[in-house]
């Protein structure tokens, strides 16, 4: 179930809101893991028994780590815990790619598993991973409730697309957290921000990359309109999502970390990615970056973790070897950016290493975006003009002019400057007046115009009336 | 102030939420939407199977959002949205112009073009027997106002050349300097009855077939919205539907080969239905035969057309004793011989630059 689908707005929340609100403290717990499971088994009624096998299996190894702490079972415990959640992802997510790569590389015809891949399980496995390796280095507790472990695991705002909480994060919340009117204020206005930024913007944007895909009349410039459309589209929906369920935590009770911080505004790629999905950074930065000896290694090795983190980070986001290109990208940049590259952007001025760093986001989300190494190929010549396509062609125009509101709201909406506006203007005694009519009727618009554009997604008139 | 702001906030979110969930459930279903013409979907049936393969959900996600309470307000704020706020030069494919309303027909696919010129020669080669064979191309309402406008526009030339090239023993008729913008419904795709007696007497003439436009006497049904005001979700004035009658209209007999009772030339009752454009010749039919024993020769005729073709065939009804209209979406070419009889008869292939440029579904 997506947050952003009449089904979860309109049947879904208000049920478990009103649940939740009306059980007593001690069934809260209980009412959230049952909803959380419920989301899931919408979108994955089998794969729910993954779920909740994770779950079990998570907070078993994390009780006889706690149990043999400072022994070597503990560390057997860990070994196996983690082990267990790389083979879900290692199967679910890899083994057709694995498979695939094989062929290639020696001519062979290994048959595909073809098993589909459970939602989020990038994200579930990730999160109790984090938890497993935290209660072994002592930072957490092993959770006694298998109930209250179960609710971390599952728990459906941030299950199926972050940001990755880790335990430590919420582990104090998951046994005494209180709804107040701050929180829900907080909540249902971040949530209603991160639904408008999906449906309106995200998914306007992704109907332009789509026109783009379908096009017969490419051009260059239609490449550049498409690849600045697709890093629009990514931005806002995942960070519209991230919004939705740092609004829906909030909404319950809960603080989960922020995932964005305005990436596009930023001088260098080694700021980009620390304002760019940060729980993913920092997950990699403690669980395999400093684990590998991070940057207090011989140089050569420095370089190695570096490519082993990035080529890691590529690969989470896909199983395809574009997204290593993608993510060896970036820590080829990075490497650079740590020898001189950074000092030379720093007396570049403001505008240069903004520039230098919209392109390597836009090409990097072409690259990401591509089918499969021969896509990159194609899309970056397309790109650069080495796919003999004209520069400028009908269609651009049309779409260039057709979404240039759009595409100037997005890019906009996506530096703080309305943030910045809205703050100052509500900072004044008469704006702080008007933010108290405005903000809820806001919410009001907002509400209407993403149900309006959900409700006409399913429009589908007969085709036979065409004619 | 701050407290009630904030209150006031979660009121309104609860208020969407809650009020338009609880509508949900406590209005009745609706079994069709006349707007999208079509029906809408209806709760599905809990069963293991749907619910363990996921199909429950989908169905359900569809029924929530065909059903959902104010559905078409919704939709006339997001076609008002995009293109007041957004201003998005199309929505969903349609644009406005003044009052009128169009959709995109874009972008030009020879192939669809060869494969329609492909299975009419077919149909051609595949009967000798016919006496003269035409062939005539009806623009679509963009043909007049998209490429001025800033609209994508198809090339029209090169559809043209390429059905031409591909049926080149049918004599071509233009028809597209006997039309204008206005002879085409604002809400609607189709060309308005009432202005096409100059398209009947310049396919007459070429056809060597008498025609007298004094025959016909012109009276309203009724006002409607078209299928494309219905589509855009836009509000927009009403059309007009007209029919032209004649002494051959009136007493013509039409006979459907999917139904076993002659039929009406205009078939009043259809107007108050979801397709008022059904008014003409019953709407979709695979085959009509349309008998005038009055008429002014005893010329037969066979029109392998479209939805266009039912509002121009009851203007031919005087010139020709015998029409038989063939609508290949609906009938296979290979079995037109139980239907239809091409002994020495006039055949007349006339399409909409729409149904060419999707021309695979001819059967």
């Amino acid at each position: 179930m997506l947050f952003s689908s009449v089904t979860f707005l309109y049947v879904f929340l208000p049920i478990v809101l009103l649940l939740y609100f009306l059980v007593p403290k001690r069934l809260k717990n209980h009412v959230l893991l049952l909803s959380s499971l419920v989301f899931y088994f919408f979108g994955e009624p089998v794969y729910t028994l993954l779920l909740l096998f994770s779950s079990l299996s998570d907070y078993a190894h994390s009780l006889l780590i706690e149990k043999h702490r400072g022994t070597k079972k503990a560390k057997l415990a860990l070994i196996s815990s983690v082990a267990i959640n790389l083979a879900m992802l290692g199967f679910f997510k890899y083994a057709d790619f694995f498979i695939e790569t094989v062929n290639t590389l020696f001519n062979s015809s290994l048959p595909l598993t073809k098993v589909p891949l459970p939602i989020g399980i990038s994200f579930f496995t990730f999160q109790t991973m984090s938890y497993t390796i935290d209660v072994y280095r002592g930072r957490a507790h092993a959770e006694k409730s298998l109930l209250t472990l179960a609710t971390y695991v599952c728990l459906f705002p941030q299950l199926i697309a972050g940001p990755i909480v880790r335990y430590t994060d919420i582990s104090a919340q998951l046994h005494e957290r209180e709804s107040t009117l701050d929180g829900l204020y907080l909540g249902v206005r971040r949530f209603v921000f991160g639904l408008a930024k999906k449906v309106l913007i995200a998914n306007a944007m992704g109907e332009l990359c789509a026109i783009f895909r379908d096009s017969a009349d490419k051009s260059v410039g239609f490449y550049w309109v498409y690849a600045i459309a697709f890093t629009l589209q990514i931005y806002f929906d995942f960070s519209g999502y991230s919004d939705m369920a740092i609004g829906l935590g909030g909404i319950f009770g809960f603080r989960f970390p922020e995932n964005f911080n305005y990436p596009f505004i930023s001088r260098s790629i080694t700021e980009f990615w620390r304002r760019w999905h940060m729980t993913l950074g920092g997950w990699f930065r403690d669980y395999l970056y400093i684990p590998l000896g991070g940057n207090r290694v011989s140089k050569a090795r420095w370089y190695l973790n570096i490519a082993i983190v990035w080529a890691a980070t590529g690969l989470w986001h896909g199983a395809a070897w574009n997204f290593v290109i993608w993510g060896l990208l970036f820590g080829i940049l990075l490497i650079l950016e740590k020898e001189k590259l950074l000092e030379g952007l720093k007396r570049a001025g403001r505008i240069l290493p903004h520039v230098y760093v919209m392109l390597i986001v836009i090409i990097s989300f072409v690259i990401f975006n591509a089918d499969g190494l021969q896509g990159v190929k194609e899309d970056l010549a397309g790109l650069f003009g080495a796919a003999g396509l004209p520069g400028w062609s009908t269609e651009t125009g049309y779409y260039l002019k057709s979404y240039a509101v759009l595409l100037a709201l997005a890019i906009i909406g996506s530096t703080p400057l309305p943030k910045m506006l809205w703050t100052r203007f509500a900072e004044r005694p008469l704006g702080s007046k008007l933010a108290a009519v405005f903000e809820p009727l806001s919410v009001a618009a907002l509400m209407a115009l993403v149900t309006a554009y959900l409700v006409d997604g399913s429009f589908n008139p007969f085709l036979y009336f065409r004619f | 102030m701050e407290r009630a702001k904030k209150t006031a906030l979660i009121a309104v979110f609860a208020l969407f939420i809650f009020g338009l969930g609880a509508a949900h459930i406590v209005l009745p279903d609706k079994e069709l939407s006349y707007a999208e013409r079509r029906r809408l979907g209806k709760l599905p049936e809990l069963s293991a199977e749907d619910i363990f393969s996921g199909e429950y959900f989908t169905e359900l996600d569809e029924y929530l959002l065909d059903q959902f309470p104010l559905r078409d307000e919704f939709r006339t704020l997001k076609a008002g949205a995009a293109s007041n706020i957004f201003f998005l030069r199309d929505n969903n494919g349609l644009y406005s112009i003044g009052d009128g309303i169009y959709k995109l027909e874009y972008p030009l696919k020879t192939t669809q073009v060869e494969l329609a010129a492909k299975k009419i020669s077919a149909v051609i080669e595949a009967h000798p027997e016919m006496g003269d064979i035409y062939l005539s191309v009806i623009p679509d309402k963009n043909y007049f106002v998209a490429a001025q406008n800033g609209y994508l526009s198809i090339d029209y030339d090169s559809m043209l050349e390429t059905l031409r090239f591909g049926v080149p023993s049918a004599e071509y008729i233009d028809l597209f300097p006997q039309l204008t913008l206005e002879d085409y419904y604002r809400t609607d795709t189709h060309w308005r009855q009432e202005r096409l007696l100059p398209v009947a007497e310049t396919l007459c003439a070429a056809m060597d077939a008498p025609f007298d436009p004094e025959h016909f006497a012109e009276s309203t049904v009724g006002s409607f919205q078209g299928v494309l005001a219905s589509q855009s979700a836009l509000k927009a004035a009403p059309d007009e539907l007209r029919i032209l009658e004649s002494e051959g209209t009136k007493t013509a007999l039409v006979k459907s080969a999917e139904h076993e009772l002659p039929l009406s030339v205009y078939t009043l009752e259809d107007f108050s239905g979801m397709e008022p454009y059904d008014t003409y010749l019953s709407g979709a039919e695979a085959v009509l035969t349309i008998e005038n024993p009055n008429a002014a020769s005893d010329k037969k005729l066979v029109i392998f057309r479209d939805s266009f073709g039912s509002s121009l065939a009851p203007l031919l009804i005087d010139s020709y004793s015998k029409i038989t209209l063939i609508d290949l979406r609906y009938v296979q070419s290979a079995f037109l011989d139980e239907f239809a009889e091409f002994d020495s008869a006039d055949v007349l292939f006339i399409y909409s630059t729409m149904l060419l440029n999707s021309g695979g579904i001819l059967k």
